[in-house]
């Protein structure tokens, strides 16, 4: 009696009504095979221990640089790929160990954009075929039915209905992922994994996506995983960030707290890096120029992963992997022993500013 | 200001393919001076590379095809220099960095040796051993960590931003008066190319090149370029110094352009993309190519019966726009607007 | 500033107003609209392709079109040299057949078998590779070496066997009569497939890395729906042409065992043996060699431009140049 109440908000605890994905501990790892017989010599740690958590309606945004594991992590949560270790949890239901059927209904309800326009469609069907791809294989609407389904798809994603007897290479790249869109939301998901969806297209081209992604998640209260590169689309899309590097999450927070407050010297590192947006600003950024490459995935710095490039690298940074957690200093969790707030994107005089209206504040609020 | 040290003047490429003639870059024209970082900017399809590509006699021909122009380097029309003269300039006095290190570096060769022969190539007489230590000055130079061994490995040996800079120590091995850099940053994580960008700027002021920075990487030309050159649908609709081409832009194309992106130090409401879609160079729209995406030409008849001329703006010193109405545009300036308004 | 966003709001409908005509400026073609523009421009390819149609018509109607039937005798007018008397134009045999007709029968005989090892060949050896390349691991290594295990079977001393074994009769298989020509081509099918086998698990593996593959996974699709109907159709060129290259090989191949006594069986006219036949009396009636000798020849060189010609009309890395 005592412990029944008690089990339920353990229930509760780990599927709030309002979180629509739950990542545990999730692991992948590629084996490296090698000679003849194809053994097995080592692993590529392409995820190694992600744990997050998405609310429904928002846009959480992961970033990194290549090889950090970013879009396994996402193949790996729709489960294209199967998982190491850890759980995948969708509304409240543990997904991970779904076969191939039992995860074709969960499918209608998680969908994935690429990133590359042209791989992404079947340069051999129409446009017709494959917005209404998922329509076929989920034995969904026919016949004329199917027809005016897939052109309000088109419409959706602003394209005309008369494009849909077209082949891929007719289009344009922008065009081209409007269609791979128009796939996505044709089984009507919740969930949609974007995956650098517009890092392929020009920057004009660019913010038409960006701005049709923002209108049909508002249309349709759509939730997005937001895998990408370029830092300044995910602060603009996203609610809440998460950085990751050599296959961990290394700080996770809202995008107030990643991009003004950054706390991980990583985070730091990257949006220094970004190039200024106007000439204005030269020699006006502290820029962080980090030394060195990635290391290889297959085998990771112990401790600490970004301990090889950090300059505030440590003895403790080598022997204990540092824990994403809240630190002193910042609410948001993040994986870093020597964790300080720094905004490398201030300009000297704006931080000047920026700290005098802070005090003003604080002297209102006491 | 000094004399140029190339000049393009009128440059017009096309395509033979086979949906029609492809109107790669018409009437291009534009100076780089020396010790400068020229930037030509423009999207996929705008023609920013083919210039270059063109006077360095790197475009397949056919189906390329030079209908008319001329590029002048040091006294001598490249356009109509034969093939061994272009090979003698190309890696010597004109050198390229090419945007993917990896298909531009030879698979099969030592890095050291790759560069080494850049230099015998073109200093016949210089000897062997010579060159090895001025291939370890160069790798030192871009910073290759440990140079002395890894001057002995082979391309698959090096991480992309090491090939890069393996590709710019090539490229400057032979002290080049122009250095061609085509999307040199692009395949590379944006801490690496915070990396190259500084090694580029190195790299400049050892040489005293003048740079051609080809990019469609508005945030790099703001880094690194002295004057921009802004294409669109084969053309130069813009190009002035880059404070003017960032704080005041007078063409459509490219106040759009700065506005469509997304900014890192400021929360936006909504991105302002440019409509439509970029012109097909086999049926460009007639007039000014960029009429149907233009939020100011609004059915003016003149924007689409008049190819407009790049003409210099009164007042405004070397700024040159290609619009009829580039004077309307004056009072816009979207970039500061953009600034002030993401501070609240 | 409020112009500007004015400007902005008024973009987004006329974007999509513009997004609905612009962009696709270009006549809307097909891929196999261009594939047929460039083999168009192939002059020896479209020529060859007439070439084959023509002499495959005269295979497939050999009775009608034939001006005798192809055992039919006439001991009064032996070894007779082309003439266009009685219309024999290639001549007549020592026992005073028609060789015209005889070399269109042996046509159809030799494009009858060749047609089926082709087909055949290229369906198992199209499932063979596409099973192999969709699930890879130890079904494809299964697969591959046994794929392998036929690339080193010494081909000819394996036709010789089979085709004195199984190949000299026409058999009965449950009640089904299947024609001693038949069993020649299903023994050059079964030696024939690993080319394309191999081609099509190559296509297969660098195609089960595309993102519409896994676009099609996403959305819940099958194996066998993602195998033929999203794979399979994107490999359709290069099997098409290995395809008509094996129709070349099995010809020459089927020529060769005739030739030397083990293919086609009399009273079957074949290309092979017909040459075969008439080499015996070595120059002096050069017609029974020269003729059906020319005509294998011309058909294998057709054959081969019209490959060459596809090759160059489906390579899709012969897509037009974008600016």
């Amino acid at each position: 009696m005592t412990e029944a109440p008690q089990a339920a908000s353990v229930a509760q605890a780990e599927t709030p009504s309002d979180e629509i994905l739950r990542v545990e501990g999730l692991v992948k790892h590629f084996p490296i095979k090698a000679g003849v017989f194809k053994r097995t010599v080592g692993w590529v740690r392409a995820v190694d221990g992600v744990d997050l958590s998405v609310k429904t309606g928002e846009t959480f945004g992961i970033v990194g640089e290549s090889g950090c594991g970013k879009t396994t992590l996402g193949r790996t949560i729709i489960k294209l790929i199967e998982p190491t270790a850890g759980r995948i949890i969708f509304e409240g239901r543990d997904i991970t160990n779904l076969k191939r059927k039992e995860m074709r209904p969960v499918r209608r309800d998680i969908q994935i954009v690429f990133q590359d326009p042209y791989a992404s469609l079947n340069p051999r069907m129409t446009v017709r075929e494959i917005v209404g791809e998922p329509l076929h294989v989920h034995g969904l609407s026919k016949g004329a039915e199917r027809r005016r389904r897939v052109e309000e798809l088109l419409r959706t994603v602003g394209l005309s209905p008369e494009h849909a007897n077209r082949f891929p290479h007719e289009f344009s790249g922008g065009q081209r992922q409007r269609i791979g869109v128009a796939r996505a939301l044709a089984l009507n998901p919740r969930l949609i994994v974007l995956d650098e969806p517009v890092s392929a297209l020009d920057v004009s081209i660019q913010a038409q996506v960006v701005n049709l992604l923002d209108e049909l998640q508002q249309q349709f209260g759509l939730t997005y995983l937001f895998i990408a590169h370029d830092l300044s689309v995910v602060r603009h899309v996203s609610d809440r960030v998460g950085v990751m590097y050599l296959g961990k999450l290394v700080e996770v927070g809202t995008r107030e707290e990643i991009y003004r407050t950054p706390m991980h010297p990583y985070t730091q590192a990257l949006l220094s890096a970004v190039p200024i947006d106007s000439p204005n600003q030269r020699g006006k950024r502290e820029r962080i120029v980090l030394q060195g490459d990635v290391p290889s995935p297959a085998n990771p710095p112990s401790g600490c992963r970004f301990r090889t490039r950090c300059w505030k690298a440590q003895e403790i940074c080598a022997e204990e992997d540092p824990a994403l957690v809240p630190r002193a200093g910042g609410a948001h969790p993040v994986a870093c022993h020597f964790a300080e707030v720094m905004d490398p994107l201030r300009l000297a005089e704006a931080a000047a500013a920026q700290r005098a209206a802070a005090q003003a504040t604080s002297q209102a609020t006491s | 200001m000094a004399e140029p040290v190339l000049s393009i003047r009128d440059l017009t490429v096309e395509f033979d393919t086979e949906d029609g003639v492809v109107k790669a870059v018409t009437d291009v024209s534009y100076d780089l001076y020396p010790g400068e970082v020229l930037g030509i900017v423009g999207e996929s399809g705008s023609g920013k590379s083919v210039s270059m590509l063109t006077v360095l006699g790197l475009i397949p021909q056919p189906p390329g095809r030079v209908v008319r122009g001329e590029a002048i380097f040091e006294g001598e029309d490249l356009l109509k220099a034969p093939a061994g003269r272009l090979r003698e300039i190309r890696g010597g006095k004109i050198a390229m960095i090419f945007q993917d290190p990896m298909t531009s570096l030879n698979p099969v060769f030592t890095i050291g040796d790759q560069i080494a022969e850049a230099l015998l190539v073109h200093n016949p007489g210089m000897e062997e051993e010579e060159a090895r230590r001025r291939t370890l000055e160069l790798l030192e130079l871009v910073g290759v960590p440990f140079a002395e061994r890894r001057v002995d490995q082979y391309p698959h040996e090096f991480s992309g931003g090491m090939r890069q800079r393996a590709m710019i120590a090539m490229a400057i091995a032979n002290q080049p008066k122009v250095l061609i850099a085509d999307e040199p940053t692009t395949a590379l994580d944006v801490t690496i190319q915070a990396q190259i960008v500084e090694v580029i700027k190195a790299a400049q002021r050892e040489t005293n090149a003048a740079i051609v920075l080809i990019t469609h990487d508005l945030g790099l030309i703001a880094e690194l370029a002295d004057r921009v050159v802004v294409m669109y649908a084969g053309r130069v609709v813009e190009l002035a110094d880059v404070f003017t081409i960032f704080n005041s832009p007078r063409h459509p194309y490219t106040i759009g352009l700065m506005s469509s992106l997304a900014r890192l130090d400021a929360d936006q409401e909504r991105l302002e993309p440019i409509p439509g879609q970029p012109p097909s160079l086999i049926s460009l729209p007639p007039g000014c190519a960029f009429h149907p995406r233009c939020i100011h030409s609004q059915g003016r008849e003149i924007c689409r019966t008049e190819v407009p001329v790049l003409r210099s703006l009164p007042g405004e010193g070397d700024h040159v726009s290609a619009c009829h109405f580039a004077e309307e545009l004056v009072a816009r300036d979207v970039r500061v607007g953009a600034t002030s308004g993401g501070g609240a | 500033m409020s112009e500007t966003r004015q400007g902005a709001a008024g973009a987004t409908a006329h974007e999509l107003e513009l997004s609905y005509e612009s962009g696709v400026e270009v006549e809307a073609r097909s891929q196999w609209a261009y594939a047929r523009m460039r083999f168009m421009r192939h002059r020896l390819a479209v020529v060859s392709l007439v070439v084959l149609i023509l002499i495959g018509l005269v295979g497939a109607f050999a009775p009608w079109i034939a001006p005798y039937g192809f055992d039919e005798l006439d001991l009064d007018n032996t070894t007779a040299p082309p003439t266009l008397e009685g219309w024999h134009l290639f001549g007549t045999d020592q026992l005073g057949r028609d060789y015209l007709s005889r070399v269109i029968f042996g046509i159809r005989t030799s494009l009858w078998v060749a047609l089926v090892v082709a087909l055949l060949s290229t369906a198992i050896g199209t499932t063979i590779g596409a099973v192999a390349g969709y699930f890879g691991g130890q079904v494809d290594n299964l697969l591959m070496r046994f794929t392998d295990l036929i690339l080193t079977l010494p081909g000819l001393a394996v036709l010789l066997t089979a085709a004195v074994y199984f190949g000299q009769d026409d058999s009965v298989v449950f009640g089904v009569t299947i024609p001693q020509p038949l069993k020649i081509g299903l023994i050059l099918a079964f030696l024939f497939w690993t080319s394309v086998a191999r081609i099509v698990r190559g296509l297969f593996l660098s195609l089960r890395e595309k993102e519409f593959v896994e676009a099609a996974k996403a959305a819940g699709a099958t194996d066998t729906r993602i195998m033929f109907r999203h794979m399979l159709p994107n490999c359709v060129g290069p099997i098409i042409v290995n395809a008509t290259l094996v129709v070349a090989t099995a010809i020459l191949v089927e020529a060769a065992l005739s030739f030397i006594g083990f293919g086609i069986q009399p009273p079957n006219a074949a290309l092979g043996k017909l040459i075969s036949d008439g080499q015996g009396e070595g120059f002096n009636l050069w017609w029974l060699v020269t003729f059906p000798g020319l005509v294998i020849v011309i058909i294998a060189l057709a054959i081969n431009f019209v490959g060459d010609g596809l090759r160059d009309a489906l390579d899709p890395t012969q897509r037009r140049v974008r600016g």
